[in-house]
């Protein structure tokens, strides 16, 4: 039975051929570079104008992000 | 002739002991049991279903014949599980461990078994019996089987469908606590919305947050298109008419536990919609 991710909404198979699946969150965008009329800037994803050319995404963390993993023994 | 000296007097009474007295000699390469060595075993587990059953032989010091069967339940997420187990005082002969239910593969269920001094608290190991993979058709035995490390040899592989993200969002897979993967290939759709806009397509592999790799897919979307974008061991090259492109990864990139296998789309829109990522890893247990 597909479990859907209550954070990022990503849809999943918690077993899978008898083996268990860890579901984690993906990074969100943080910041994104565009070339806009010859000039490089930095922006937020909601300031991205569909005339911009793309240079570079920058990520973070998702708030409240889920990982289904145990935790590691090892630092 | 000469006399015999003490040690060699010594040597004809050791060899003279009767079965129901056995001495070091008699039962040379045996494991000394006393009333405080006891049986660990430690398992490093994956596969769903699993029962493992250890079996020691052993003579007793006053030359019984005994048999101890212990049964252990690893964990299924690759964390550690643990069992001490009380064994008959004598001398070890032989140990096995098999997997009595499940069908573990190679790469999927892996555990140590020792001899310690005490029971609980403060042990102390006095020797590996068995170290390795155990499947349901292989055993591990003492004497006989090579003591070995976790990522040695070939592991299990397998095909996963990973988490099918939510429109507007990136893939992102992490290797499980406790495994390691050596990546073979990915594939996923992607959907691109109306937006008129190039989507271009990188697959990086990060520590979890430093990026240590990234790949360009040699295929792009435009509004509407719902290219298949695959890496693959080996691959590159663009695709001829009809036929899926494949872009590159490296025929060797082992990932520890924690480390991601992400996308990142220039241009991807709120409307974009990636799907379920399949992908082919090789598994080992990193305990």
């Amino acid at each position: 039975m597909p479990k859907v991710c209550g954070v990022c909404g990503g849809v999943y198979e918690p077993l899978q051929a008898g083996m268990k699946y860890f579901h984690a969150c993906a990074p969100v965008v943080d910041t994104i570079t565009v070339s806009r009329a010859g000039t490089l800037m930095t922006v937020t994803a909601d300031k991205v104008l569909t005339t911009d050319t793309e240079v570079l995404r920058t990520y973070k963390e998702r708030p409240n992000k889920v990982d289904e993993n145990v935790p590691t023994t090892k630092g | 002739m000469l006399p015999p000296t003490d040690s060699m007097t010594g040597e004809k009474d050791r060899m003279r002991a009767t079965p129901d007295q056995p001495s070091p000699r008699a039962v040379g390469g045996a494991h000394l049991i006393t009333r405080d060595t006891n049986l660990r075993i430690d398992s490093f587990n994956a596969a769903s279903g699993v029962t493992l059953t250890i079996v020691v032989r052993s003579i007793g010091f006053d030359g019984t014949p005994i048999v101890d069967i212990f049964n252990h339940a690893p964990n299924t997420d690759r964390s550690i599980k643990t069992d001490t187990y009380l064994l008959s005082d004598g001398w070890l002969l032989s140990c096995q461990v098999y997997a009595s239910s499940g069908s573990p593969r190679r790469g999927q269920c892996f555990v140590r078994v020792q001899l310690i001094q005490g029971l609980t608290g403060a042990t102390l190991s006095l020797a590996t019996l068995v170290q390795g993979y155990v499947q349901d058709t292989t055993a591990l035995a003492y004497p006989g089987s090579a003591i070995e490390p976790s990522t040695a040899g070939r592991g299990v592989i397998r095909s996963i469908t990973g988490t099918n993200p939510a429109a507007g969002a990136e893939i992102s897979e992490t290797v499980p606590t406790n495994a390691r993967w050596r990546l073979l290939a990915i594939r996923a759709i992607f959907n691109a919305d109306p937006t008129v806009a190039t989507r271009a397509f990188t697959m990086q592999l990060d520590d979890g947050s430093s990026i240590y790799f990234q790949s360009g897919a040699n295929v792009t979307a435009t509004a509407s298109q719902s290219p298949v974008v695959q890496w693959a061991a080996g691959g590159g090259g663009a695709a001829s008419s009809g036929t899926v492109p494949v872009s590159h990864i490296a025929q060797r990139h082992y990932l520890m536990g924690g480390h991601r296998i992400r996308t990142t789309t220039n241009n991807l829109q709120a409307g974009d919609d990636w799907g379920a990522p399949q992908y082919l890893v090789e598994e080992w247990i990193e305990d």
